[in-house]
């Protein structure tokens, strides 16, 4: 008995160090010459992983023969994991992420990470995605004013590092916001407020296109974006009301990015590569089939955009110190 | 509401060579991505998506829908034989499934779990299909105090699971819920109980950690007595059994019903989840039939219980997400991405404009249970020859497949750690008569008692919410009653017995 026992406590030392030891680096001339890991914090199946698999696709003929760009999900802790494997890996240009910004920014603002999103090399913008402020229609509430002048009105949120621009919005509008966290999605939240459990949700436009669509629920402000979005063209944008430096913070960057100091060549080549494959006919006929819209960015553009973006949030520290302890 | 013209084309395009051709290999594939710990439903839709994108939607659906509906049954597959469930959903099979393959009679618990697998996805699927309206209504009155109370209705199956003294369970079972606690704290994000350990920021990640409980230390288990899974001491193992599994079954078809019934209303209540589906028809049926004292030894009821809730909620799960496009279960959000990405638009509309999608849909899940059950009955006599093999053989291969299993999840060792700490921990509770299932329990809704809860406080009734709620309120005197009744019955037998 004792002896079975034993080749079980060797078997448990013995594994782990051999899945460990797969994990070998090789190094070679020519870039790229062999698979470009692409690690998303995002789950099989859902905007992230729809979006990297689609760009693996596509991105073959712009690669040399043999060479991918592979998907590996590594969800959890709101994408930092994800993140903290591309920051920390090697920058021999074979890693790269999708991290979601700014939602990535705002806990390095409050306690040290084990990454720095001001540092990591931008490579495309995929989608800047707006936010939209919507109200829901069993609430008492019909219009912004409404919203302004209530007393309290109670927000169904996913968490408070992920929302932290529309608290920050709600807070610079004079809303007087009380918030339900906890909701696994932004789909459960809308489902919180369709059941009247809360007024009002901001998401992305993206997220609560369908639900617009069908009025299920009412928008009334769009954040992050410079002009009204064609679909709720009689919604106004927060610089229409007078928060001109706001609008320009908030908005959700779908993005792609390698570890910091990556070889000069190697991101020109990323960035050439993914930039064709944003462009590439098939892709763009992909993107329009499956309602996953591109609006494409090259990196340097990228980097310039959301510099002031950190940078702005990291001004209003103060008012966020509260909701995020 | 059903256009029976729209039908039969549908079923036309099933019924020819290739259409039957595509719903078996959906099958096949889902039941193996069942069968196999770690790969679930989920993981076999999300391999199958890309090869749809040469099919049109409807036979898309047909694919993904063979595939998913598969999978449920295939999971419990290994919760029998193995003690480890497939899929968590399948967890309460557990209970009474594994102690039927101990005392060799693995036959007639595939058999019985084929059956009610398949009666209760039927039954979910159509009690969905034909009440979709009125259904729809009635999810719309769940919200936060329910969603705890039905949580906490999973919960409290603690106290009656018969496995150890109830003091054990209880142990067990908070150590569960404590164990819950670890990483986020899920409203504010606030780290609890990490010892700077990066990988516990996410918490303890429940399938991992199931394996090692059940199947690592069921392999230690076996090692240790070096006695094959089924203990033979009525005989040789016999093939047959399968049929009478089948007919405990249908002999139980008012305990089916009602099951399917849960699982169908749970399933459809998103947010809720469908392993507390199991867990509460289990309990439901070991408190209402007759000769209840062998539950949780090898009792087949538990077994119909379990599988005819667990398939019963993906029927119940498609309502939200075809009538909000709002997902029930973690299946059915790749789903929705499946039909997002074939251009069909979720919501009302679905059943005006893509009638034909929604249709495939039941199709190919029913069809997947009939070529599923039919699968299963003939295989079933050769799957339990695995209860058979000596553990030498047997254990280090059962060992191997739990570990990449949990790597596979998510390519991370960490997760293999877990399951083996688990297995460590899971042989010592076993020893010890501390019941596995109740920490599993605790682990599994926890998060979900403790999320629900707080929401409920962070509305403006508050604490009273709980309690001005009809629904609400009637769950909390169902658990009362559920929890307080076997205790009466058991102290007027004593009185009955002293006289």
């Amino acid at each position: 008995m004792k002896k079975s026992l034993i080749v079980c406590l060797v078997g448990l030392l013995v594994i782990p160090g051999f899945l460990l030891s797969f994990s070998s680096q090789v190094y070679a001339e020519d870039y790229p010459s062999k698979d470009i890991r692409l690690i998303i914090g995002g789950k099989p199946g859902g905007g992230f992983d729809t979006y990297s698999r689609a760009i693996g696709r596509y991105m073959k003929k712009y690669l040399p023969e043999g060479v991918n760009l592979i998907t590996e999900n590594r969800p959890g802790a709101g994408h930092k994991i994800a993140i903290t494997m591309v920051y920390n890996s090697e920058p021999d240009g074979y890693t790269i992420g999708m991290p979601m910004m700014p939602g990535l920014y705002f806990p390095q603002m409050f306690e040290e990470q084990k990454y720095d999103m001001t540092k990591v090399t931008w490579l495309v913008t995929i989608l800047k995605d707006p936010r939209v402020l919507a109200i829901a229609p069993n609430s008492k509430f019909k219009t912004l004013k409404d919203l302004q002048q209530a007393e309290s009105v109670s927000v169904a949120i996913v968490g408070f590092s992920s929302e932290t621009g529309v608290i920050l919005a709600n807070e610079k509008l004079g809303i007087n916001a009380k918030y339900i966290s906890g909701h696994k999605n932004s789909k459960e939240a809308v489902l919180a407020a369709l059941r009247g459990d809360a007024d009002a949700v901001g998401f992305t436009f993206g997220s609560l296109r369908k639900f617009l669509a069908k009025k299920q629920l009412i928008p009334v402000a769009v954040m992050g974006s410079d002009k009204r979005i064609p679909a709720i063209s009689d919604v106004p944008t927060l610089t229409e009301l007078g928060q001109a430096d706001l609008n320009e913070m908030l908005g959700t960057y779908r993005v792609l990015a390698g570890p910091p100091n990556l070889p000069a060549d190697r991101t020109k080549y990323l960035r050439d590569a993914i930039w064709k494959t944003l462009n590439d006919p098939e892709f763009l006929a992909w993107s329009k089939e499956a309602k996953r819209p591109v609006e494409p960015l090259d990196g340097e553009a990228t980097a310039k955009a959301l510099e002031p973006v950190m940078k702005g949030f990291a001004d209003y520290k103060e008012i966020l110190k509260k909701y995020v302890k | 509401m059903f256009d029976a013209d729209v039908f039969w084309v549908t079923l036309k395009i099933m019924l020819n060579v290739r259409g039957i051709l595509i719903l078996l290999s959906g099958t096949v594939i889902g039941m193996i991505f069942g069968a196999i710990p770690g790969l679930s439903g989920v993981t076999a839709m999300v391999v199958l998506i890309p090869m749809t994108f040469g099919m049109d939607p409807v036979t898309a659906m047909l694919l993904l829908g063979a595939a998913y509906g598969a999978a449920t049954y295939g999971g419990a597959v290994p919760a029998i034989l193995i003690n480890t469930p497939g899929e968590p959903p399948n967890a309460a099979t557990v209970l009474d499934g594994f102690p039927m393959s101990q005392r060799g009679k693995s036959g007639t618990a595939l058999g019985a779990a084929a059956t009610a697998s398949t009666l209760g996805g039927f039954i979910g699927l159509i009690v969905t299909f034909c009440f979709i309206p009125l259904l729809a209504k009635f999810v719309m009155a769940f919200s936060y105090p329910e969603f705890f109370m039905m949580t906490f209705f999973g919960l409290s199956i603690i106290a009656v699971l018969g496995e150890g003294t109830l003091l054990k369970g209880l142990a067990a079972g908070g150590f569960g819920i404590l164990l819950s606690c670890v990483g986020y704290d899920p409203m504010t994000s606030e780290l609890r109980y990490t010892f700077g350990i990066e990988y516990l920021w996410d918490g303890i990640e429940v399938v991992p950690a199931l394996f090692g409980l059940l199947a690592i230390g069921e392999v230690m288990d076996l090692l240790v007595k070096k006695k094959p899974i089924a203990d033979l001491k009525g005989g040789p193992l016999k093939g047959a059994g399968v049929w009478s599994g089948v007919i405990a079954t249908l002999k139980n078809s008012f305990l089916v019903t009602r099951c399917s019934g849960i699982g169908t209303i749970i399933g459809a209540i998103p947010g809720v989840g469908g392993t507390v589906a199991g867990f509460i028809s289990y309990m439901h049926a070991k408190q209402t039939c007759r000769n209840n004292e062998n539950f949780g030894k090898g009792d087949v009821r538990g077994v119909i219980a379990s599988e005819a809730a667990n398939d019963a909620k993906e029927g119940g799960a498609l309502l939200p997400t075809l009538a909000f496009g709002i997902p029930g279960s973690a299946g059915m959000a790749v789903f929705l991405g499946a039909l997002t990405l074939h251009g069909i638009d979720t919501g009302q509309d679905i059943f005006i404009a893509n009638l034909d999608v929604v249709y495939m849909l039941l199709i190919s899940m029913l069809g997947c249970h009939i070529v599923a059950a039919i699968i299963g009955l003939s295989l079933a006599d050769k799957m339990a020859l695995l209860t058979k093999i000596r553990p030498v053989l047997f254990a280090p291969i059962l060992f191997l497949v739990c570990l990449i299993g949990s790597f596979a999840l998510r390519n991370s060792v960490g997760d293999v750690i877990v399951t083996l700490l688990f297995g460590l921990l899971g042989y010592e509770m076993r020893k010890f008569g501390f019941s596995r299932i109740a920490l599993i329990l605790g682990l599994l809704l926890g998060n979900m008692a403790e999320i629900s809860f707080r929401q409920t406080l962070m509305t403006e009734a508050k604490l009273l919410g709980f309690f001005i709620r009809p629904i609400s309120l009637i769950l909390f005197l169902l658990i009362l009653a559920s929890v307080i009744l076997p205790f009466i019955q058991s102290y007027r037998r004593r009185r009955f017995n002293e006289k």
